[in-house]
């Protein structure tokens, strides 16, 4: 399992040719990473973090350049041999942690078993787990379970992307550690995240090209207090015999943000499902602008980011932001262009949602639910998926929405939240008590 | 991973879209793949069946002539035949017959020749014109004639003049019934054709038979004669398949062999034991021989058409393999990281299939038995044929998991490695290849290589006619795809949101899209190229039948007969002369000359049709010096006729197609008045010898036919054009061509499921931004309509293209295939507009539907555990 080579590349160029262009994600990129440590790979989104990746696993190929994997040059593995080096020497974790599960498999299943593998699924935090498909988890879980099962198949090299991202701080770092204890067996692991923590305890930190404009923060003002435009009202709902939110009561006036920090399962997902209509509460009362009883709120009075962005993958990343502004026969005046411009989206407006990284297509999925300039906002995790200075683009745009009136309401496991008006924490469906 | 091996038998019974879709396509691969040999034998046993008719089943039964036995004996020996028939199977009751000849005695014509005739069933069997006693002695009217004796006067019946008129017998007469000659030949009396007519007109003929029971001629011939001739007739039944056809002409064999040699029982109860022995005929091996080389003509076509309809039902299971690696990206994601061989990923994906299949080619194999014995004639199933259904329905069921294993193999995801020369090949559209194959099989049929011919002449399509409209198609409509996406990138913007949303998504589709058109368009395509064949082939038919039998019946009579006027039915005498007339050159022509008045209210033709004749017959009553004609469209242009060693200055007034003529032979129609007074002018002889005179009658065949036969115009060989479009060779294509658009049918609801199952993953993997387009204001008719419209469009593209492109082909193919080669005119080609609009315009209507309904399936999915999973 040791490695005494390491990673190395030399020049790799990686460019993607689509009909509405080329987009060079990686450019002459000259890297080396020593063996047995954890490194990360840092930039702002669409940087080529998980291109680098995909080339250092061998399930892309480069259009330029070498790279060296534990002393094999992936390039020239070919057939079985390429098969045999994915299977034996690397793995790899997607981004999106459904897509590193078998849907039908449990979690017992993936690991066939052995004792040690399922000591590190207890390691992890998500042994109890163990006989649940990827369907009956939560985000968070099936992330846990990802990494579980990318450690335990115990090969040289375990190349992971953004694995915190949707995980809450405490559950983040038993992840973080398991990932730095593996590399006391002499593994190599490769983190493209934009995670501080994992940045810390990296040995090395690899930060590729960075081209975000710099953009002016917005000062929160001071606001008179009004009727509430966000309302739960000892909002219960389970699943099964599992109660996965249990009353939980909250209010956010208009202009103002209100966070609710919670770690992965804790409900707050749900909790949010519950205020924007896409769920009924099996008691208390959800009001949101727009919204009643019977019918689910209109996006242009209350506007919807969940952690699936559903971007429409045939219109362009302007089309997408512009599809409210369409759909009611809005003016588009220069609406659409001022929040391109701020969430730095500007030369990605031709291209469609698949030729962008994720984290661009979550900024493009915020300027599409702020576009119309909503009365209320329920965002699920705005800044998973984006670096330290994406994510400030994006709380910036969020603060300019209650500038202008809109009430935000937003999930996230960061604990830190500066230009929050409110904080809730929810912890076990409930919210807890300051 | 071993669970996943474990687990994969029982695996898509979770993804229950999947499942159903691979037990349809192996349902209907079954179909084509089991239907084609079953049809194959239903047809043989239809076209035997049909020899079987054709022939009658007297002809073609075995037939025991014993010519000489012993009066006393006659009845055991006609007991013993009626034995014999009971341990035959495949027979019928047998008809038995004795007769003996006989002279008719008295003064009005003595010693005219009758033969005493007791047979089974003959009354029935006969036209009976007068008298009422069927248990009595019945004489045929031209009998009657020359004695000129009626019902209860005496008939005395002498031995035939060569026994020297030692003895007589007065027999009473029962009845007249009309004689066989005049009445020639029902069925039942196939094997006694050279008794009742005979085979040169100028000699007079056989003599006419005196029926009686059995017991009457026994004791005619106790004082007549003391040995009476035995002819017993084994008829074959007319359910008979091949299989069974086979076994009856082994066993036929085998009792002949009894009947004329050793000692065996039945050669004594028959009476073959004597000196004179006995004679078998049968006809079977002749209906065989036919019936073989007719299948052996359309059994290409056959099992062509099933290749195609496998090949593509067979594409449309590589298509579900890839929707199976779709619908399951994450599992097939995570095996990609990991390592997996395509080869172990299709192996499980064949070993998943496994279930589906076999239900699938079970209901097919069965719905393909209920098929056939829907569609071919009674007895045609029987237990090898169903065996051999399952043969091929269980092939069918194992192709199909192969073909979506392949499927499944070919969408896996590749790391895109390949750099060089290879990477350049793999980018060439693979359209250019199908359409370089379908250039290829143009030019092979064009040189005539792509047509075989039977022994009749008749041409029949090999694989490269049935190939050619598919892989044209494919190609066709790849490349259409490919171009047609192309041109809807360019749509900046549209108006509506729905419209919009249409056609971004048909822009944006790729190997799914092309595979659902190129789907879609072959089995379109299938629909039209047998619907443009079948209609043209009823067509031709029909015209050939019409242009050969000069109305709705015809008859052979004497070319100088006379006298229509009295027909309550348009009908007109025509003369035939296919030896007397050449062209300058020499060429031979076929002289066809009638009434053209006559011809005029006789001759039928359908409207639209080309090359009428009706127009052009006014002309022919022209005042002129010169014989004014109608030619064929295939006579050369001449201004006079050599005929019967005259030249005869002619006009040709117009081209047509010409009554009476026959294929690959010139022919003039001309006025049969001014052929008469152009060979007088000339001195020569009108009818010319060897003209053959026909009458043509337009009217209700049945009625017609009878009015002429009762008509002294003495017709023979009756005919209507019915006898021609009922034939074996136009009712096999015909069958063949129903075949491929029941499989053209089925694949195109094959592909509209495919459609269903390609739009509804489609619309699941766009769930959120559907549930969030409808939050933004989309409403749900408009999300509907997208989906519809998209699929609407879809079909209405590929069946323009795969209906136009296979209708285009079939015209040029249907100009070198003529399943009546020996009847003029040649073949032409129609394209029934109205069918293919029609199945087109429900096509689309469907596809529609199926669009609506995959928006509707996909808008029922949980959008909350959506979200909630990620």
């Amino acid at each position: 399992m040791a490695d005494r080579t390491g990673i190395v590349c030399r020049a790799v160029s990686r460019v993607y040719r689509s009909p509405s262009g080329s987009v060079e994600a990686l450019h002459a990129l000259n890297l080396s990473l020593r063996p047995g440590a954890l490194h990360a790979l840092v930039g702002p989104s669409g940087c080529g973090k998980s291109s680098l990746l995909r080339l250092l696993a061998g399930l892309d190929a480069p259009d330029a350049g070498s790279i060296m994997v534990g002393g094999i040059d992936v390039e020239s593995l070919r057939g079985s041999e390429v098969r045999r080096f994915r299977r034996e020497t690397v793995s790899y974790l997607a981004q999106r942690p459904a897509a590193n599960l078998i849907p039908h498999l449990t979690l017992r299943e993936h690991l066939e078993g052995s004792a040690a593998r399922l000591a590190v699924a207890e390691e992890i935090g998500i042994a109890h787990r163990l006989d649940a498909r990827a369907g009956e988890m939560s985000g968070g879980e099936q992330a846990r379970a990802a990494i579980a099962i990318g450690i335990a198949r115990e090969t040289s090299f375990v190349l992971v992307d953004e694995p915190t991202a949707e995980l809450d701080r405490r559950t983040a770092t038993r992840v973080i550690d398991a990932l730095a204890r593996a590399t006391a067996d002499g593994r190599t692991v490769v983190v493209a995240t934009h995670d501080p923590d994992v940045i810390r305890v990296a040995a090395q930190t690899v930060e590729l090209a960075t081209r975000v404009a710099e953009h002016p923060r917005f000062e929160r003002r001071a606001r008179e207090t009004r009727a509430p435009a966000i309302v739960l009202d000892r909002v219960s709902k389970s699943y099964g015999p599992a109660t996965v939110v249990d009353e939980v009561s909250l209010e956010l006036q208009p202009g103002e943000l209100g966070v609710l920090v919670g770690r992965s399962g804790s409900g707050k997902s749900t909790a949010l499902m519950l205020a924007g209509g896409w769920l009924s509460p099996d008691s208390g009362v959800a009001r949101v602008p727009g919204g009643s009883a019977s019918a689910p709120p209109a996006w242009a009075r209350t506007s919807y980011l969940s952690q699936r962005f559903g971007l429409l993958p045939e219109l362009s990343v302007a089309e997408n932001i512009a599809l409210p502004l369409r759909l009611t026969g809005a003016d588009q005046g220069g609406r659409v262009a001022e929040l391109m411009d701020a969430l730095s989206l500007t030369d990605l407006g031709e291209r469609l949602p698949a030729e962008t990284s994720v984290g661009q297509q979550q900024r493009a999925a915020l300027a599409r639910a702020l576009v119309q300039h909503p009365e209320a906002l329920i965002a699920d995790e705005p800044t998973s998926h984006q670096d330290a200075r994406s994510a400030e683009l994006v709380w910036s745009a969020l603060v300019a929405a209650c500038e202008r009136g809109t009430a935000c309401l937003i999930a996230t496991h960061e604990e830190r939240a500066p230009f929050a008006d409110r904080v809730w924490r929810i912890s076990d469906g409930r919210i807890q008590e300051p | 991973m071993r669970v996943l091996w474990a687990k994969a038998p029982l695996l898509l019974l979770r993804y229950p879209q999947l499942f159903a879709a691979l037990i349809a396509l192996a349902g209907l691969t079954a179909v084509v793949a089991a239907s084609a040999p079953m049809l194959h034998r239903g047809i043989e046993s239809g076209s035997l069946q049909a020899q079987l008719r054709d022939l009658s089943p007297l002809a073609a039964g075995l037939e025991v002539r014993v010519p000489s036995g012993r009066f006393e004996s006659d009845r055991r020996r006609r007991e013993a035949a009626i034995r014999v028939a009971r341990d035959v199977d495949g027979v019928g009751t047998p008809v038995v017959t004795t007769l003996i000849p006989v002279t008719a005695g008295g003064q009005v014509a003595p010693g005219l020749e009758l033969v005493a005739m007791a047979r089974s069933g003959a009354l029935d069997h006969v036209q009976r014109k007068t008298g009422g006693d069927p248990g009595g002695v019945w004489i045929a009217d031209s009998t009657a004639r020359a004695l000129r004796l009626r019902p209860g006067q005496t008939l005395v019946l002498t031995e035939p003049a060569y026994f020297g008129h030692t003895s007589s017998i007065a027999v009473r007469i029962a009845g007249v019934y009309r004689a066989l000659e005049a009445d020639c030949c029902g069925p039942f009396w196939s094997n006694w054709v050279q008794d009742i007519r005979n085979p040169h007109p100028d000699l007079p003929p056989p003599p006419a038979f005196v029926l009686m029971p059995q017991s009457t001629l026994v004791r005619v011939a106790r004082r007549l004669h003391p040995s009476v001739e035995n002819r017993f007739e084994f008829p074959a039944t007319t359910t008979l398949t091949l299989d069974g056809a086979r076994q009856l002409e082994a066993r036929f064999r085998a009792l002949d062999r009894e009947i004329r040699s050793g000692n065996s029982p039945v050669r004594r109860e028959l009476g073959c034991a004597g000196a004179t022995g006995c004679s078998t005929n049968s006809s079977l091996s002749s209906a065989l021989a036919l019936a073989t080389a007719e299948v052996a003509t359309v059994s290409p076509t056959i099992w062509l058409l099933a290749a195609c309809g496998l090949l593509v039902g067979l594409a449309l299971a590589v298509t579900a393999g890839v929707f199976l690696v779709r619908r399951r990206s994450d599992e097939v994601n995570v095996l990609f990281v990991q390592g997996e061989a395509v080869a172990a990923f299709g192996t499980r994906v064949a070993l998943e299939s496994v279930l589906p299949a076999t239900i699938g080619a079970a209901v097919g194999v069965v719905a393909s038995i209920s098929l056939l014995e829907l569609l071919a004639p009674a007895g045609a199933v029987d237990s090898r044929v169903v065996s051999t259904g399952i043969a091929y329905g269980a092939a069918g069921g194992f192709l199909v998991i192969a073909a979506a294993a392949a499927g499944a193999s070919a969408a896996f995801p590749r790391s895109g490695r390949r750099r060089g020369p290879g990477r350049i090949v793999l980018r060439l559209p693979w359209e250019l290849v199908m359409i370089a194959a379908a250039v290829l099989l143009l030019a092979l049929l064009l040189s005539g290589r792509g047509l075989a011919h039977d022994s009749t002449g008749a041409t029949h399509p090999r694989l490269a006619v049935f190939l050619l409209p598919m892989v044209a198609v494919t190609g066709a409509a790849g490349l259409a795809t490919r171009g047609g996406t192309r041109l809807l990138r360019g749509v900046r913007t549209a108006s509506p949101v729905w419209l919009l949303l249409a056609l971004r998504r048909l822009a944006s589709g790729r190997a799914a899209l092309a595979a659902a058109v190129v789907g879609m368009a072959v089995a379109f395509g299938m629909f039209a190229y047998a619907s443009t064949l079948s209609a043209s082939l009823m067509r031709s038919t029909t015209e050939k039948a019409f242009v050969a039998t000069g109305g709705d019946v015809q008859g052979t009579v004497d070319p100088s007969a006379g006298g229509t006027a009295s027909f309550p039915f348009p009908v007109a005498l025509a003369q035939i002369d296919q030896s007397n007339a050449a062209f300058e050159s020499g060429a031979p022509v076929d002289l066809v000359s009638a009434d053209p008045a006559a011809l005029a209210r006789t001759l039928r033709w359908g409207n639209g049709w080309p090359n009428d004749p009706r127009r052009l017959l006014p002309r022919l009553a022209a005042r002129s010096d010169r014989l004014l004609a109608i030619a064929s469209s295939d006579a050369p242009n001449s201004d006079a006729v050599v005929y019967q060693g005259v030249r005869i200055p002619i006009t040709i007034v117009g081209r047509a197609a010409i009554p009476g003529s026959r294929a690959g032979y010139p022919a003039l129609l001309v006025s049969s008045e001014a052929l008469r007074a152009g060979a007088a002018r000339n001195h020569i002889p009108y009818p010319a010898p060897g003209v053959t005179g026909v009458v043509w009658a337009k009217g209700r065949p049945a009625v017609v036919e009878r009015a002429l036969a009762a008509s002294t115009l003495y017709p023979f060989y009756l005919t209507t054009p019915g006898a021609i479009t009922r034939s074996a060779s136009v009712a096999a294509a015909l069958r063949s061509y129903r075949y491929v658009r029941i499989v053209g049918v089925a694949l195109s609801l094959l592909t509209l499921v495919a459609l269903l199952l390609y739009l509804q993953v489609r619309q699941r993997s766009q769930l959120i931004s559907s549930a969030f387009a409808r939050r933004m204001g989309l409403t749900r008719r408009s999300d509907t309509g997208a989906v519809a419209f998209e699929a609407a469009i879809v079909m209405l593209f590929a069946g323009l293209l795969g209906g136009g492109v296979a209708a285009l082909i079939a015209q040029a193919v249907v100009k070198h295939v003529d399943s009546l080669p020996q009847y003029a005119p040649g073949p032409v080609s129609v394209v029934p507009w109205t069918v293919l609009v029609a199945g087109l315009a429900i096509a689309v209507v469907a596809a529609s539907f199926v669009g609506a309904a995959a928006a509707g399936i996909a808008r029922r999915s949980d959008i909350a555990e959506a979200l909630r999973l990620g």
